[in-house]
């Protein structure tokens, strides 16, 4: 059923938007943006904030943006003295009580007020009195820090522990310019740290990422969040080389404008002290660093010699693009079976929200590539183990008649430790290439960091073994995703570019079975 | 000179008890109503034109039929008895001197909307009122006026008296309901406006003490009747209440479009000796003062006082002598409003204390000549931006303020060496 639409008149141009659409929304879609502190597309709008004030005509009051919706024929101006006067008034009401402490404010450079105030303010303060004083520095929970005195009463805090989470932690006491923000619990729920993200101002920061660099000198890149099998969009915030702070990203979809408190910290996996950087062989019980090259060789000739007899412990914590490169050089190398999959470690249940208790972000994706069969089973009849990514096979010594392991992984490990040959591969913030969530939503993550060097991703390694049996050497993930799209329908009909920034779900996955009902 | 509609017993002791309003002919209203159509009743409330008094004015009859007929929610009658704006106690009078024309309005209006839950929601700091009203509420429920099948019919009608805990915001329709829902007193948006998203987001009447108590006269007589009173914009009666140095101060009930100096100087009795008129605050203290000569055009009606720049509000009038402190009593009512403001929308809760405190700073000589424009720019930002009308309430009465008395403001701002 197509949707019903509006036309209305914003600034003097036509617009045609969604009946129901609030003004501030149907403005932005084209176009127009509205200042705005206490509206948030997944809150409710208690439209308190007053700045999205707007002219409707034959209204004799400006009426608030966020909670008024479109209504056919309606001439709306955001660009009118009156509604610029009410901009500046208003913001200038905001910042009467404000300490306006940008230069120790760790908001600065990313601050609703600033950004405002540099678009509409730019006057001296008139406020020549004492300003009301609130408590400030708090360690409100683990994960977040409160100053009471930064924030501006827009109350999407309040909201959010009240209707997203569920866990009432944030309240406003007190009532007039004594107004104030306050955890009456410790706030302790699993996805604390978006009230960061809400946070308009300096207000509620975020402990891992207090000043730990100034906003302006990070840069940012588009990714998915490897945690669970939801794949939260997220963008990385990178400075000088290193990714600093993890954020949501909006995506309707899969998981609105938020992400969870674990999956933010995964970053510092990156460079965490058991991370592998360089490629290792096992001589006489003692592990020697190696350059690639070599491990690549020593890697490649153990292939060769037990090629049918090569048990493959798959993983879906990798790339789409990995698992079927993996799986290319499985068949390329005849081996008899399927990479196997893993069992997700053990963490938490899904929750109401966002949290599914699948921790891989790849299961649907790596699945499409992988057989069922047991590694263990597996390993029983073979000579030579290639483990990928996962601590399969901690104790060698179950298995005599193995002649060699190989593992290829980001981090350290028994299995690794056990390992013949030891090849590190990058991790998803180093490389490109696409996850498939639960819901069969492929979805694109970029390249943020560098890895490690020499350190190449999996689908490169196996693309480059499989050269020697007489595979296909891909040049690049695009070109893996081109020729995986044409071997699964999970994929079918996708290009990698045409995932965009949301991804995609192949038709006959449930989720867009439900969207078509 | 008063035109006892409401007040009419109020003279007697007994009528505040069942047995003396039944002799003076109580609850015969309601009998009256419940033999009617429901809309029937509604159509008399119309035709008598009576306005909401409680400050806003909006006709009653109106609100009535803006309830849906036909819904499968429960429909609620709230009687907003927070009387709270400074100089207003007409309210008070009526709980103490006849709380069961406040009862039988209830009824009537519950019976015209077909409500079977209302409630009485009080200010948090009518201790002695609650009681009265308990204890009236308990003779209704005793002889049938109130509970299941009242008054020998099958309708049902409960009646729950409700405290507030003292924010005059609660006396904000929407606040109320929030506070009675159990919440912190804070307004909503409109719309949904009560008559469809009300309490527990049913459909729900508010109305003011004032304007239930009356109903039961216009049952009886007719809207008709009612609507002959007073002035064609500002029908029937009105409770005014008088303070300040006047020699009888007090509630005086009084037909619509009295001039106001007859009210001062008859009822009121004038000016005590050795004090003159310096200002009227005719509506309560959100309302803008008028000059002795405004005072002499000045009707007691809506249209009137909203002619002179200033409103009827609750028809609190508050009389200033000629020597009062016009800077102090600014600071006094701008504290009231940053005390009150609920503290949601922005422009009320900066703006109110903006207010007071370069107000204080004014009253304790420290003021300076930018001061004054200063308040002119904070009443004017916080005007018409807000949820609910507070914020228009604060800054009405600091620009009337400016506007009536610009050399007392002027005086204070100026260094005592230059005076």
């Amino acid at each position: 059923m197509a949707q019903e639409t509006v036309k209305i008149t914003i600034n003097g141009k036509e617009v045609v938007a969604p009946k129901g659409t609030l003004i501030i929304e149907a403005a932005a879609q084209a176009g127009v943006e509205i200042p705005h502190y206490c509206y948030h597309p997944h809150l409710s709008r208690p439209a308190v904030c007053r700045m999205c004030l707007v002219d409707v005509e034959g209204q004799r009051k400006l009426q608030p943006s966020c909670s008024t919706p479109v209504q056919s024929g309606q001439v709306i101006r955001t660009d009118s003295p009156k509604v610029q006067e009410a901009v500046r008034e208003v913001l200038e009401f905001t910042l009467i009580n404000h300490p306006l402490d940008c230069p120790v404010c760790d908001q600065a450079g990313e601050c609703g007020l600033q950004n405002n105030y540099q678009d509409y303010g730019l006057y001296n303060t008139k406020f020549t009195l004492p300003k009301v004083h609130k408590a400030k520095v708090q360690k409100i929970g683990p994960t977040l820090t409160l100053d009471a005195e930064r924030c501006i009463l827009c109350s999407r805090c309040v909201r959010f522990t009240d209707e997203i989470t569920k866990t009432h932690e944030m309240g406003i006491m007190q009532r007039g310019d004594h107004a104030e923000i306050r955890a009456v619990k410790e706030v302790n729920n699993p996805y604390s740290t978006n009230l960061a993200d809400i946070c308009p101002v300096g207000a509620l920061t975020q402990n891992d990422f207090r000043f730990k660099v100034r906003v302006w000198y990070l840069k940012h890149e588009q990714s998915i969040c490897p945690g669970c099998a939801r794949g939260c969009n997220i963008v990385v915030d990178h400075y000088r080389g290193e990714a600093q702070r993890m954020r949501p990203r909006n995506n309707n979809a899969v998981n609105q404008s938020w992400m969870c408190d674990d999956g933010r910290l995964l970053y510092k996996a990156i460079r965490s002290e058991d991370r592998l950087n360089a490629p290792m062989l096992r001589k006489d019980g003692k592990r020697l660093a190696v350059t690639p090259s070599v491990a690549f060789s020593e890697a490649l000739q153990l292939l060769e010699k037990h090629a049918k007899h090569t048990a493959t412990q798959g993983s879906a914590f990798v790339s789409n693009e990995d698992a079927f490169a993996l799986a290319m050089l499985l068949k390329m190398m005849q081996a008899p079976v399927a990479a196997s999959l893993r069992e997700s470690p053990a963490g938490w249940d899904d929750d109401a929200l966002l949290r599914k208790a699948d921790r891989t972000p790849n299961r649907t994706g790596a699945s499409a590539f992988s057989g069922t069969e047991d590694f263990a089973v597996r390993l029983k009849n073979a000579t030579l183990a290639l483990v990928i990514q996962e601590d399969a096979l901690p104790d060698r010594s179950l298995y005599p008649q193995l002649a060699g392991v190989i593992y290829v992984g980001t981090h350290d490990c028994p299995t690794a430790k056990a390992a013949d040959v030891v090849l590190p591969m990058a991790m998803w913030a180093e490389y490109e290439g696409s996850f498939t969530n639960f819901q069969g939503r492929v979805q694109r993550f970029r390249p943020v960091v560098a890895a490690p060097e020499g350190v190449v991703p999996l689908w490169q390694l196996a693309s480059r073994w499989s050269q020697a049996f007489g595979g296909k050497l891909f040049a690049s993930a695009a070109e893996v995703f081109r020729a995986m799209a044409t071997e699964h329908p999970l994929f079918a009909k996708m290009t990698f570019d045409g995932l965009g920034e949301l991804g995609l779900c192949a038709p006959s996955t449930e989720q867009s079975k439900e969207a078509q009902a | 000179m008063e035109k006892k509609l409401l007040t009419k017993y109020w003279h007697d002791p007994n009528h505040k008890m069942l047995d003396g309003y039944l002799k003076n002919g109580g609850y015969t209203a309601i009998k009256k109503a419940l033999g009617m159509e429901p809309d029937a009743v509604i159509e008399e409330a119309k035709q008598s034109k009576l306005r909401g008094r409680g400050g806003a004015g909006f006709p009653a009859g109106m609100k009535w039929s803006f309830i849906p007929k036909k819904t499968d929610k429960p429909k609620y009658v709230v009687c907003n008895a927070d009387e709270s704006e400074p100089g207003t106690f007409k309210d008070r009078e009526i709980i103490h001197k006849d709380p069961h024309s406040l009862i039988e309005g209830i009824a009537i209006c519950a019976w015209a909307v077909q409500s079977h839950t209302a409630f009485i929601y009080i200010r948090g700091e009518f201790t002695e009122e609650a009681k009265m009203l308990e204890r009236a509420i308990q003779e209704a429920y005793d002889h049938g006026y109130l509970g299941k099948g009242i008054c020998g019919t099958a309708f049902d009608l409960e009646l729950i008296l409700h405290r507030g805990a003292g924010a005059y915001i609660c006396g904000e329709e929407t606040g109320m309901l929030e506070s009675l829902e159990g919440k912190k007193g804070q307004p909503r948006n409109k719309p949904p406006f009560p008559a469809t998203e009300g309490l527990f987001q049913c459909p729900t009447v508010i109305n003011n003490v004032e304007t239930l108590a009356v109903m039961p006269w216009i049952v009886l007589n007719g809207g008709a009747e009612y609507a002959k009173l007073g002035t064609p914009d500002s029908t029937g009666t009105k409770l005014v209440g008088i303070s300040g140095p006047v020699k009888r101060p007090g509630v005086y009930e009084i037909e619509m479009g009295m001039p106001l100096m007859t009210f001062i100087n008859e009822l009121a009795g004038g000016m005590i000796e050795g004090k003159t008129l310096g200002a009227v605050i005719p509506g309560g203290s959100s309302t803008p003062p008028l000059t002795p000569a405004q005072c002499e055009q000045a009707k007691i009606s809506y249209e009137s006082l909203d002619k002179l720049g200033s409103a009827l509000g609750t028809a609190g009038i508050i009389v200033l002598p000629d020597d009062f402190s016009v800077i102090e009593a600014m600071t006094v009512i701008a504290r009231f409003y940053a005390d009150e403001s609920c503290g949601q929308c922005t422009p009320c809760r900066e703006g109110t204390g903006w207010l007071y405190k370069t107000m204080k700073r004014i009253y304790a000589g420290k003021g300076a000549a930018q001061d004054l424009q200063m308040l002119s720019h904070i009443s004017a930002g916080m005007k018409g931006r807000t949820i609910c009308a507070l914020a228009d309430a604060a800054a009405w009465p600091m620009e009337g303020f400016l506007r009536t008395f610009p050399e007392a403001f002027q005086k204070a701002v100026t260094p005592k060496q230059a005076r």
